[in-house]
């Protein structure tokens, strides 16, 4: 434009062909999508050269966000493990009936099939004396025990597994007394009070934790926006130029939105590291703990969906957290 | 067309900026607005850039009412108009091309197009050889024209300039002035608000003289007008 005074002529003689002639939107619609979508890569790629221009800030703040989005997720997954140790058992609620001695094999499967019939009973299982016996065997250490004995002294057993839901303690502890006046029954024992108790921590964690994940989570969205607002603050005298030059709020708002992603992405990959990080010490001194238990203790760690999702969470939180100060704060700004 | 009708201004703090004034520059246009430090001209100008509203009467830009424009529609009024600050407004963290550029990007042109615009409006004012520099480099009249090819890449219809020769020597002046001149003569709608008496004298261009907010002169200067007295005659 305007390179000779040959040209000028001829771009003036363009404008009074169009009547209103100089036009600032005289592209097509394909090309402006085209634009706006170089214009995101460009910002997209504008704000992380940004970040590492200040890669100790930047990093402090990641640290800070990771070390809020870590909390809440190490606890979840600690509460996960809890139940996971204590799944079996906790899913259902179990009594045990010791029978008399000298019940036959028969008349004990007999029994656990009339007691099955019964309200509340998921389902029994018969143990015989000699499989009771078997799985004693199998364990640590009281095979010689065992073996040393003259005679199987275990009774026979009718497990009974009970349907949780609609099970309170009262009818538990009746189920109990009734099972125990059976003849053929020496012992009724359930263990409710203990389960009843772990239910209650395990339920109790969890609040605290989606508790805890909430207030962290707004903490990330503050910290967030508290970031931007200085960025916003810093780039002031660019905002209003760009203003005044006729960008939109949007437009201004873009690189800020792109920051705040950058950050809560950031963010929530340190996290994964120190999740990853602490499940592997802790694995360690897990084995060494199942070697002198000699049971096989295994912790679930985040797993592929839940790494993913929580990467998810730290983007939008960073996004949302970005949008709610850009959008108060560029707003605010106006040319005077 | 820029039209003013009855325009009053008043800030939140009492005072009177502008007064009852109205005028009406043509497309194609060119005009000086003048006037004492204070007598409006930067209040006037920033009601047609819609830094500010009016506080009575019509200011219409193009036909269209601001007053009835939305927020929304602010940004793309602005891409109307090419503004020259005094003080550049160039932004010191990037390079004189990338400043040139703001405008294209803004409006949302091609990328192939926006190299092509840019060299084009820094070869106007003569500093495409200086397009990776960072203006903080340059001289207050290269900045100047900086902002000036800042202000015209996109092509706008309107180019509005609030003393763009305050910071410089008469040579300068001149050259800027002159090309406003050709911006004018491909069909660019200009007003130029300034003090210099002198250069508005031998431009042979219309006026509008402010004083204290009030419009008292709007018309073609007198060949040798030195004092503001000669020029209320018009």
């Amino acid at each position: 434009m305007f390179k000779s005074t040959k040209t000028n002529r001829r771009t003036g003689e363009n404008r009074s062909d169009s009547g209103q002639g100089i036009n600032t939107s005289n592209h097509s619609l394909a090309s402006r999508i085209q634009s706006w979508r170089s214009h995101h890569r460009l910002v997209a790629a504008q704000s992380i050269r940004r970040l590492i221009v200040t890669p100790i800030s930047s990093l402090m703040t990641m640290l800070v966000l990771a070390i809020a989005i870590t909390l809440p997720a190490a606890l979840n997954i600690a509460i996960t493990n809890v139940a996971q140790l204590t799944g079996q058992t906790n899913d259902h609620v179990q009594m045990s009936l010791y029978l008399q001695s000298g019940i036959s094999n028969t008349q004990g499967l007999k029994l656990a099939n009339q007691i099955a019939a019964w309200d509340n009973v998921s389902s029994t299982r018969y143990v015989s004396p000699q499989k009771a016996k078997d799985s004693f065997k199998s364990m640590e250490g009281f095979a010689e025990i065992i073996d040393s004995l003259p005679e199987n002294p275990l009774p026979g057993v009718v497990i009974v597994i009970m349907s949780e839901q609609s099970l309170t303690v009262n009818d538990a502890e009746l189920m109990r007394d009734k099972a125990a006046s059976l003849k053929k029954v020496a012992v009724a024992k359930i263990d409710l009070a203990w389960l009843q108790k772990l239910h209650a921590i395990i339920g109790l964690a969890q609040q605290v934790a989606a508790v805890l994940t909430a207030l962290l989570a707004i903490g990330v969205v503050l910290v967030v926006g508290n970031t931007i607002k200085l960025s916003i603050d810093n780039r002031r005298e660019e905002i209003i130029v760009t203003k005044l030059i006729g960008a939109t709020n949007a437009f201004v708002r873009r690189p800020f939105l792109y920051m705040g992603l950058w950050f809560g992405i950031g963010g929530a990959l340190i996290a994964l590291i120190l999740i990853h990080y602490c499940k592997y010490a802790l694995t360690n001194a897990i084995d060494s703990l199942s070697l002198v238990y000699g049971t096989d203790i295994v912790l679930t760690g985040l797993g592929f969906t839940n790494s993913i999702t929580l990467v998810l969470m730290g983007a939008i939180l960073g996004w949302l957290g970005a949008w709610l100060a850009a959008s108060q704060h560029i707003r605010a700004l106006e040319p005077r | 067309m820029i039209r003013f009708d009855g325009v009053t201004k008043r800030y939140d703090s009492g005072q009177e900026a502008l007064s009852d004034v109205s005028f009406e520059l043509d497309a194609g246009e060119m005009a000086f607005l003048t006037g004492h430090s204070g007598a409006g001209k930067s209040t006037l100008l920033k009601l047609i850039m819609l830094m500010e509203r009016a506080s009575a009467g019509e200011v219409w830009i193009d036909n269209q009412n601001l007053a009835k424009l939305s927020k929304r529609h602010v940004p793309l009024l602005r891409r109307k108009m090419g503004v020259v600050h005094q003080n550049h407004q160039l932004l010191f963290d990037r390079s004189v091309y990338d400043n040139v550029a703001l405008p294209l990007i803004v409006a949302g042109y091609h990328p192939r197009d926006i190299g092509r615009r840019v060299r084009g409006a820094l070869d106007k004012v003569k500093l495409l050889h200086k397009e990776k520099m960072n203006p903080q480099m340059l001289s207050g009249g290269e900045q100047q024209r900086i902002g000036i090819a800042r202000a015209v890449v996109n092509k706008p219809p309107f180019l509005l300039a609030d003393e763009p020769t305050g910071n410089l020597d008469p040579t300068l002046s001149a050259e800027i002035m002159q090309l406003f001149k050709e911006f004018n003569q491909v069909g660019v709608t200009v007003l130029v608000a300034t003090h210099d008496l002198a250069l508005i004298a031998r431009m042979h261009h219309r006026s509008l003289i402010l004083r204290d907010g009030s419009l008292i002169g709007n018309g073609a200067p007198k060949l040798t007008p030195n004092t503001d007295t000669n020029m209320d005659d018009n």
